[in-house]
């Protein structure tokens, strides 16, 4: 295989496998395919051990290492994929048409295998650093892809596997036939393929052009779209079926939009359900397939083995560099920020943002699920107006309630809190730098819930007196601001110091400190809770009591966090 | 075949950068050869064409006696590269990347225990060799590099920046088996920004500034064409570095 001028070194003749020594079967195949078996298989066995050992998918994030013993993070992936799997096979078996739980399996199932690659695989893809190491030992291009390749592909296979099995069983149970639950597997395999050729394609092709950075930019905005597009059908089904969604047995020609949805074109046909947009379904994931192969082809042909294993390896054009300086530039501080601490915290969480992949899908997951959590049951109990205004306040507080735990917890880790030490050596009070978060959360989510969704509660809870509604509000009020102070001392390490997968067991006295915050929430809680039991003016009472508690909280998390940055220091 | 590097009109360009302009260099062998130049002057992009890791955009060069980009597999075959700060596969453990590099070269696994196990316990690495490598420090992952540039034995050592992370015990080691490698007739290219250890260590020196070699020639007599001056001021004179400082 040759490369372009600007491009690598090109491949070496396959060589002659040491007497003695029997080529695998896997060996044998890499040889059928114009690969050299002495470079396939010693990576191919690499890349396994690799792929056996990391697996940083949400889906096996916060489970230490000691809990799983001898078991490996993938087989944790695999298990956690058959969970899912059994989650989607239920969804199919209670859904009617079933159609509509097939599409949302080869959806979930998609997705699966996008992330996948995406943030488990793309590094054995494509490693901008592997080539430094490897090149100047005997390897061509060819054979350390099909290396990649080959691991990757199987990886994903089994996980598909995993996940697709109980979906399998219940196609087949739900229609009593064996002939669907393998047109069923027919489509899930089709769509898997596709899934993982995009997926591998899409990623190599933004890490080679424009880089690592894009690429971390790139996997939030997947996440979100698959987030938003999971919780619409799952969480708004019955939307979708009192608006014709699904009508009779089959799924509607619209449908066609989503690509997922194309792979169930031979499930279809083998229940009698097709409609005259199944034929272009069908067309669409023959095309698609097919289309991708095309592309992975030409790729291959071009010599992209080899740029794919030298990308990274040259210096960054003047070009480039200059835009790099004027972004930099134009990221320095905000005028509206003048407390250094609160500049450290909104510098550090800006290079994370831009960095670090495990806080940017925790952002987007701490901003969407919440708002998901909240739309989707407002927009479902719309019709029954006496009980909105009640149970929309009560959304709108747990769903900002939600955020601001996931966003507490998401800012304290960092993949790289080593990073940290230009703050720890800065004249910035570690106190101040910790409570910054606070600030910040205060005054961005709470007022916004109080005046919009406590406003609007102000007005149309008529069946209320109007001095309870103002009690309720400002009691609310005060919960989330208890809430914001609360979790912090939950989590009260400094900003970006720990690492996400730590080992997590506390020592008594940290159980102890949770049990009391926990107590002290459970106090709020309570007081919330009695606002709506209590009748007339007693709901100040409970307004009264909720702000005991919120001082009570303020030197608790004061203390876990001089404690925390004191504990830092000692380390 | 002896053992040799030849340099013929060197031109390298990334994009509109021009990395390597027009070098021409030979190195015989049994010696150490320094390269030496300020930051961007060429040295790795330089130690990259020879080994193999990009292609020269013009010129022709020549490892042990093949070419780096008709006969690319062979020169892989008798080089060792240490790259500058390159990071490893972090779940591996060191044995296993080490058996990987061992398995490219076709080393048998009794050969290349036996090369790599002296290795390993020379640079007092044996101990770590089954932890993974994502918990190494920065000079055991250096150590590692080295290693795996030592265990196959290559005719040609190409090292950037090898010092760089080696605690003195290490650096000892790495310098004694320099000395044993070359006095076997192996070929060893060495950069580096420490004066010092090339001195010391190296036979010849190249002094590289934008891309061109500036000045050539043992320590000695450089220090004798420059009277008066150490090679640190010879180098300030004759680069950028000088004139920017």
């Amino acid at each position: 295989m040759s490369s372009g001028p600007e491009g690598p070194v090109g491949a070496a003749a396959p060589r002659a496998i040491p007497a003695g020594s029997r080529l695998t079967l896997a060996g044998r195949m890499a040889r059928l395919l114009g690969a050299d078996p002495a470079v396939f298989v010693p990576f191919m066995r690499a890349y396994g051990t690799i792929v056996r050992r990391r697996s940083r998918m949400r889906l096996t994030r916060g489970i230490s290492p000691k809990m799983t013993g001898r078991i490996s993070p993938f087989q944790v992936a695999c298990f956690f994929a058959t969970l899912i799997g059994l989650g989607v096979a239920a969804a199919i078996a209670g859904t009617h048409p079933s159609l509509v739980g097939v599409a949302l399996a080869l959806t979930v199932g998609s997705f699966l295998v996008v992330f996948a690659v995406l943030f488990d695989y793309l590094e054995v893809l494509a490693s901008p650093d592997e080539y430094r190491v490897v090149a100047a030992h005997p390897h061509d291009a060819w054979s350390v892809l099909l290396a990649k390749i080959f691991v990757v592909g199987r990886a994903l296979v089994t996980l598909s596997v995993c996940y697709y099995t109980p979906s399998i069983l219940a196609v087949g149970i739900v229609h009593h036939s064996i002939v669907a639950a393998g047109a069923y597997a027919l489509g899930a395999s089709l769509a898997t393929v596709a899934a993982s050729l995009a997926a591998m394609l899409a990623g190599i092709g933004i890490l080679a052009r424009w880089g690592r950075v894009a690429l971390l930019r790139f996997l939030p905005a997947i996440q979100a779209v698959f987030l938003v597009g999971y919780f619409s059908m799952s969480m708004g089904r019955r939307w979708m079926f009192a608006s014709g969604f699904a009508t009779g047995h089959g799924l509607p020609g619209w449908i066609t939009i989503a690509p997922t949805v194309w792979f169930a074109a031979p499930l279809e046909w083998a229940t009698g359900t097709a409609v005259p947009a199944t034929a272009l379904r069908a067309a669409l994931a023959v095309a698609s397939l097919l289309g991708l192969v095309m592309i992975g082809a030409r790729w291959g042909r071009s010599g992209f083995g080899e740029t794919l294993l030298a990308f990274g390896s040259g210096p960054r054009s003047p070009a480039a560099r200059r835009q790099r300086v004027g972004t930099r530039r134009r990221e320095t501080r905000s005028p509206w920020v003048r407390d250094p601490a609160v500049r450290a915290f909104l510098a550090m969480a800006r290079i994370h943002a831009r960095t670090d992949l495990a806080f940017r899908s925790q952002m987007v997951v701490s901003t969407l699920m919440p708002a998901m959590m909240f739309l989707s049951p407002a927009i479902s109990m719309g019709s029954r107006r006496e009980a909105a205004p009640e149970i929309t306040l009560l959304l709108a507080a747990a769903a900002i309630g939600m955020a601001i735990v996931s966003i507490t917890t998401a800012s304290s880790a960092s993949t790289k809190p080593e990073a940290l030490w230009p703050l720890l050596i800065a004249p910035i009070e570690r106190l101040r730098y910790t409570m910054a978060l606070r600030g910040i959360l205060r005054w961005s989510l709470v007022p916004p819930v109080v005046i919009l969704v406590g406003g609007w509660y102000l007005a149309t809870a008529a069946a209320v007196p109007i001095h309870e509604r103002f009690a309720r509000v400002a009691g609310v009020a005060i919960y989330l601001d208890m809430l914001v102070t609360l979790q912090r001392g939950l989590v009260p390490e400094m900003p970006f110091s720990v690492r996400p997968n730590r080992d997590r067991r506390m020592q008594w006295n940290q159980v102890l400190a949770m049990l009391v915050g926990f107590a002290i929430g459970g106090g709020g809680g309570f007081g919330l809770f009695l606002m709506w039991l209590i009748r007339g003016w007693g709901a100040w009472a409970a307004v009264a009591i909720l702000l005991f508690w919120r001082f009570l909280v303020e030197p608790w998390t004061r203390w876990r966090v001089r404690r925390a940055t004191a504990a830092l220091e000692a380390v | 075949m002896n053992p040799s590097i030849q340099i013929r009109d060197l031109v390298r360009r990334y994009g509109d950068v021009e990395a390597v302009r027009g070098l021409t260099l030979d190195i015989a062998g049994g010696e150490i050869f320094g390269l030496l130049g300020p930051n961007g002057a060429g040295k790795s992009t330089t130690l990259r064409v020879l080994s193999t890791l990009i292609r020269p955009t013009s010129g022709s060069v020549r490892v042990a006696g093949y070419d780096v980009v008709a006969e690319a597999g062979e020169v892989r075959r008798r080089i060792g590269y240490v790259p500058e700060g390159a990071d490893l596969y972090d779940a591996l453990t060191g044995a296993e990347f080490l058996d990987l590099l061992a398995d490219l070269h076709l080393l048998g696994r009794a050969e290349a225990a036996a090369r790599s196990g002296a290795l390993l316990e020379a640079f007092a690495l044996a101990g770590e060799i089954d932890r993974p490598v994502g918990d190494y420090s920065k000079g055991m992952k250096q150590k590692l590099l080295l290693v795996a540039a030592l265990q196959h034995d290559p005719e040609v050592l190409l090292l950037d920046e090898p010092l760089d992370g080696l605690d003195v015990g290490a650096q000892e080691t790495l310098k004694g088996l320099l000395h044993q490698h070359a006095a076997a007739g192996r070929v060893i290219v060495y950069s580096s920004h420490i004066m010092e250890v090339v001195e010391r260590l190296c036979d010849r020196v190249g002094i590289i500034d934008h891309g061109r070699l500036v000045a050539h020639g043992s320590p000695s007599e450089l220090l004798a064409a420059h009277p008066g001056r150490t090679l640190s001021e010879i180098f300030l004179h004759l680069t950028s570095a000088g004139t920017e400082a």
